[in-house]
């Protein structure tokens, strides 16, 4: 009983702070969604008038699939190559040792600041690709320009900063493993790679579905990379649905719509956490 | 045929370490492409070429002609503040939720967990007409108010599992020699969790100092952080001429959280997923 008393006494502070500072914006934040409230006018209540526009917005309906677009591919290439290079460092040696160190670096480094370095390197003119295109005499490519290849060198983006994180999940899954049923499989006669398919990976999958759930909660809300090389260009060709609630609000300032936006992004969300949760705890049980 | 297939195996595994050199060169190449071009004037910029003499003249523009300085040292006045009450409300929190048993315990974590989980703009239109309101837009306290709400829920899961793993015979073994909880929680576990304090705390540094989206909305002139500052350098560089000043920043920005990710590097993964995968 005591015990239940110090509990919440300990907690206190810190709900407290998060029901302040999260549940008040999220319940103003809906309560905006149904006003039509628009920077210097009066506001008035119209129901769901919002969300039926924004069901039939085409603008929305793009965003929609950018963002569909870009989670899926960056999340297969990602979970893909992770896996390999966790297959391919999964070694006690010093190189295995260090480039999993080194993997780190692209990891924590500051996203708009990872975007700026991938514009030089897609520029048109000074761009390293595009140096490399013009030795080989093919011409130059306009990467963040192009209306079909802006999105996909996006993606490149991203896959280079978040594939060090599906590998190191994965490096992690694959070190908390038990060692026997490998051994005895190659015992049994199964070459390396049986072993890995039909032994490793399906040990390693709550791993995997950890790294993935993580992941897609973080690429769902990708914005600053697109803010920072195309800014949702050209035209609306990479507008994803956080940047498109985005511009709504701090640069047209349809601050209902984008309050809109914004609640039907948390429930898509809300959905994805549910499910992280539910994996997250599975993958610990089987440690 | 057993030294053949020795033979087969050295060769192999000399492919997969070739492979690995590669694979590593892919994702470090950016990093030092962008240390380059920091390095080099802009005549040598637009020639292009690798063969260059080092210059530091992009530093020292940008370190003594912007107001680069200040943002920098707006960013780490921030990302301190918020590791600070960030830590001072997760580790109790983090301690009841990982060590105490109470009705509601699994629920009010994953409410905390969910918190994490909810897009940035959803508390971003609200919070910028209350600081609209409050005369608090470009100003710093808007800032750390915002990163604390995004990072507390982070600290305490991070934390939650730290606490968690500490065998409750240490606890048990400290309070029948005399201790009161509170002095087992001081002495005792505070100790055996430093550890774990301090990764969780590189790694909220980590998280604020990268922070955009917030920083972007809510500050202007005075308050702008780092990362905001060379996003308005982008603009500013079309063309090229400004290049050189652009990389400069982001590799002063990016040192101190490579630095830091090496520091915490065996934490790295248990802090990304929230605790849900021991790296």
């Amino acid at each position: 009983m005591r015990e239940q008393r110090t509990a919440y006494l300990l907690l206190a502070p810190t709900i407290c702070v998060l029901a302040a500072l999260l549940l008040y914006p999220f319940f103003y934040n809906v309560y905006l969604s149904v006003m039509n409230y628009t920077v210097g006018r009066e506001s008035s209540f119209i129901g769901i008038d919002n969300y039926i526009e924004v069901f039939l917005d085409p603008t929305f309906q793009n965003a929609l699939i950018v963002t569909f677009l870009f989670a899926a591919v960056a999340l297969s290439v990602e979970t893909l190559l992770g896996l390999l290079l966790a297959i391919l460092f999964n070694r006690e040696s010093k190189l295995s040792r260090a480039a999993l160190m080194l993997l780190l670096l692209p990891l924590v480094m500051t996203p708009v600041v990872s975007a700026a370095t991938w514009k030089i390197l897609y520029d048109p003119v000074f761009g390293f690709f595009n140096s490399v295109l013009r030795q080989l005499s093919l011409g130059t490519i306009d990467f963040l320009g192009n209306p079909v290849l802006a999105l996909p060198s996006l993606v490149l983006i991203d896959v280079w900063q978040w594939t060090p994180f599906m590998t190191l999940v994965i490096v992690a899954g694959l070190k908390a493993l038990p060692k026997s049923p490998m051994e005895s499989a190659s015992v049994d006669g199964a070459s390396n790679a049986q072993t890995l398919a039909f032994v490793t990976l399906p040990m390693l999958r709550p791993y995997i579905f950890v790294g993935i759930v993580f992941r897609l909660i973080e690429v769902i809300r990708v914005f600053d990379i697109i803010v920072a090389t195309t800014d949702g260009g050209p035209g609306i060709a990479t507008q994803t649905l956080n940047f498109y609630a985005f511009i709504m609000g701090f640069r047209y300032f349809h601050v209902s719509y984008s309050a809109t936006l914004a609640v039907l992004l948390m429930l898509v969300t809300l959905v994805i956490a549910q499910f992280a949760f539910k994996m997250a705890t599975r993958a610990s049980r089987y440690e | 045929m057993s030294s053949r297939r020795k033979n087969r195996r050295r060769l192999s595994s000399i492919t997969l370490s070739v492979l690995g050199v590669l694979a590593i060169a892919a994702f470090l190449f950016p990093i030092i492409w962008m240390a380059i071009t920091s390095l080099q004037s802009p005549e040598q910029f637009r020639s292009g070429g690798f063969v260059f003499v080092p210059t530091m003249q992009n530093y020292i523009t940008v370190l003594s002609r912007t107001d680069f300085p200040r943002y920098y040292a707006n960013s780490i006045i921030i990302a301190l503040s918020v590791v600070s009450v960030g830590l001072l409300l997760g580790t109790p929190a983090a301690y009841a939720l990982g060590r105490l048993r109470f009705r509601g315990r699994e629920d009010l974590a994953f409410w905390i967990l969910s918190t994490r989980f909810g897009p940035p703009l959803m508390a971003l239109i609200p919070f910028f007409l209350l600081f609209r309101t409050l005369g608090m837009i470009d100003t710093l306290p808007a800032v750390i108010v915002v990163h604390i709400a995004s990072f507390l829920p982070f600290v305490v899961w991070m934390l939650r599992g730290f606490f968690e793993e500490i065998p409750k015979e240490i606890e048990e073994a400290a309070m029948v020699d005399g201790c009161s909880r509170m002095m087992a929680f001081r002495k005792v576990i505070l100790a055996l969790v430093a550890p774990g304090v301090s990764a969780t705390a590189i790694l909220t540094f980590i998280f604020s100092w990268n922070e955009f989206l917030l920083a972007l909305v809510l500050t202007g002139s005075q308050a702008k952080t780092a990362p905001v500052s060379v996003y308005s350098y982008m603009g500013q560089a079309i063309g090229g001429i400004n290049w050189g000043p652009l990389t400069a920043t982001g590799v002063l920005v990016s040192v101190p959280v490579m630095i830091f990710a090496l520091l915490a590097q065996q934490n790295m993964v248990r802090g990304l997923t929230s605790g849900a995968v021991k790296g």
